[in-house]
């Protein structure tokens, strides 16, 4: 059984090829005409090189704040415990369970099995309601467990973070709001200046790294916002 | 009503003034290349100070709890439903104080409200609200931080008061200098840290940011203190 994916990726304004072209400036690659985000001047850098690197970075910082959430439900099995996650999924947000002969959905904590083996051990001899969802380390690679395995057919619904849109240059928007743009931007110019070469440069590759940071801190504190208030 | 004060090109004389650049599109920063510096400055500034808001309605509809915020909103501040506020709860505490919220509405009955009573932020994108409205029809709406604005022209107006026009241009100055890379570029850092100070004049949580703090040279003071050792233990015990 797949999951359906609830919710479209969200895009913004800004595009792969806008910041190739800030970051063709930015590492003087434009010789005496306006950047194309296609070609550079030098071959210290590649364009590919650099959109291998944003593509890490945008994972990196969907990662890192996981500022966009997408829904997926999932028909669960009776007796079943594990199940396999979405392929684009990133990190699990929130996990809830609901009976499909009724009932609330309920969210399920987040668990590992060290904690299931010893504060519920029969949570692989019989089955019931599922309270928990386990994601931990002794699972393999894109698969989620949860316990106990339900009693009856149900229906498992995921908030989770998904990987962004693959950028390509051809004009691709990110899948981050424009306002941390910053944080691709200079996340990918640390990469390329941290590189072992002529390109090696650990001053601007440190402050990059920084401007990353403090995107991260300031995306973190809007998506935190509500519960701060809350104390 | 938006500021209309200074055209892009006219703030992008004034970066070139601030860089020492002359007024040649064809000087060391291209003219395309400081539109992309001032955009960029824009919403590094929007990101740190929240400057743009913007107000968004949605209608409800029957028994949804979660919506997908419009691309001009960047992030949720605050809600109101039919022009009654709702209060911002976090996810956490509506799964673990109220376990099975999504599945009620107002017409859930009970302790249920019969209007919806809190928001919950679920990312940048999505925004939940407690109980669903059964009918649909409603009207939410959100106040919250705009996208940045963006110059597409250089006759498109900055929205920003010139009080506030002083630190972007040293914003704008610092990213020119990034190419310049060695002394340059340090020298600049002070421009940055200044547009840092004024930042942090407006957001508080900011000035709660590690990184932020470790550029101004805030917690210098604390780190200098020598850090308190126990006494040299002798013997077993």
């Amino acid at each position: 059984m797949a999951w359906t994916i609830i919710d479209a990726k969200p895009t913004w304004n800004v595009t792969d090829l806008e910041l190739l072209k800030r970051m063709t400036y930015m590492l003087l690659e434009n010789g005496n005409a306006d950047a194309t985000g296609t070609s550079l001047m030098t071959t210290q850098f590649t364009i590919q090189e650099m959109l291998d690197n944003m593509n890490v970075i945008q994972q990196r910082f969907m990662r890192d704040c996981a500022p966009v959430w997408l829904r997926a439900t999932l028909i669960t099995t009776s007796g079943q415990t594990r199940y396999a996650l979405p392929p684009d999924h990133i990190h699990t947000r929130r996990m809830t369970w609901q009976a499909q002969s009724g009932g609330k959905a309920k969210a399920l904590v987040s668990t590992d099995a060290y904690q299931l083996d010893r504060g519920l051990s029969d949570w692989e001899q019989n089955t019931g309601t599922p309270r928990y969802y386990n994601e931990g380390s002794d699972l393999p690679t894109l698969l989620v467990e949860i316990a106990k395995a339900p009693s009856q057919l149900g229906t498992l619904a995921m908030q989770y973070v998904p990987q962004p849109v693959t950028l390509t240059g051809a004009g691709i928007k990110l899948t981050i709001p424009d306002e941390c743009e910053s944080a691709v931007l200079y996340g990918t110019l640390g990469e390329l200046l941290s590189s072992e070469g002529e390109a090696y440069d650990p001053e601007r590759a440190a402050y990059c790294e920084q401007r990353y940071q403090l995107t991260v801190e300031m995306t973190n504190a809007l998506i935190m916002g509500v519960e701060e208030q809350n104390g | 009503m938006a500021y209309s004060q200074v055209t892009r090109a006219q703030f992008r004389s004034l970066v070139r003034n601030q860089l020492g650049d002359g007024t040649l599109a064809s000087a060391f920063w291209r003219d395309d290349e400081l539109n992309k510096v001032i955009q960029e400055s824009l919403r590094f500034f929007n990101l740190l100070t929240g400057y743009w808001k913007t107000r968004v309605a949605l209608p409800t509809t029957a028994g949804t709890v979660w919506y997908s915020l419009p691309g001009t909103i960047t992030s949720g501040m605050r809600m109101s439903f039919n022009g009654f506020p709702l209060r911002p709860e976090g996810l956490y505490n509506m799964d673990f104080g109220r376990n099975g919220w999504e599945s009620e509405t107002t017409t859930s009955g009970g302790d249920v409200p019969t209007r919806p009573r809190y928001w919950v932020i679920g990312g940048l994108n999505k925004i939940g609200i407690w109980p669903a409205d059964a009918a649909g029809g409603g009207g939410l709406v959100i106040d919250g931080l705009a996208v940045t604005p963006i110059l597409s022209s250089d006759a498109s107006f900055l929205d920003v008061g010139q009080e506030d026009m002083n630190c972007l241009l040293d914003l704008c100055q610092h990213i020119a200098a990034f190419k310049e890379g060695g002394l340059e570029f340090k020298n600049s850092l002070e421009s940055f840290k200044g547009f840092l100070a004024e930042a942090g004049k407006r957001n508080a949580i900011l000035k709660r940011c590690a990184t932020y703090r470790k550029w101004l040279g805030l917690d210098l003071g604390r780190q200098k203190r020598n850090l308190k050792e126990a006494d040299e233990a002798v013997g077993a015990r």
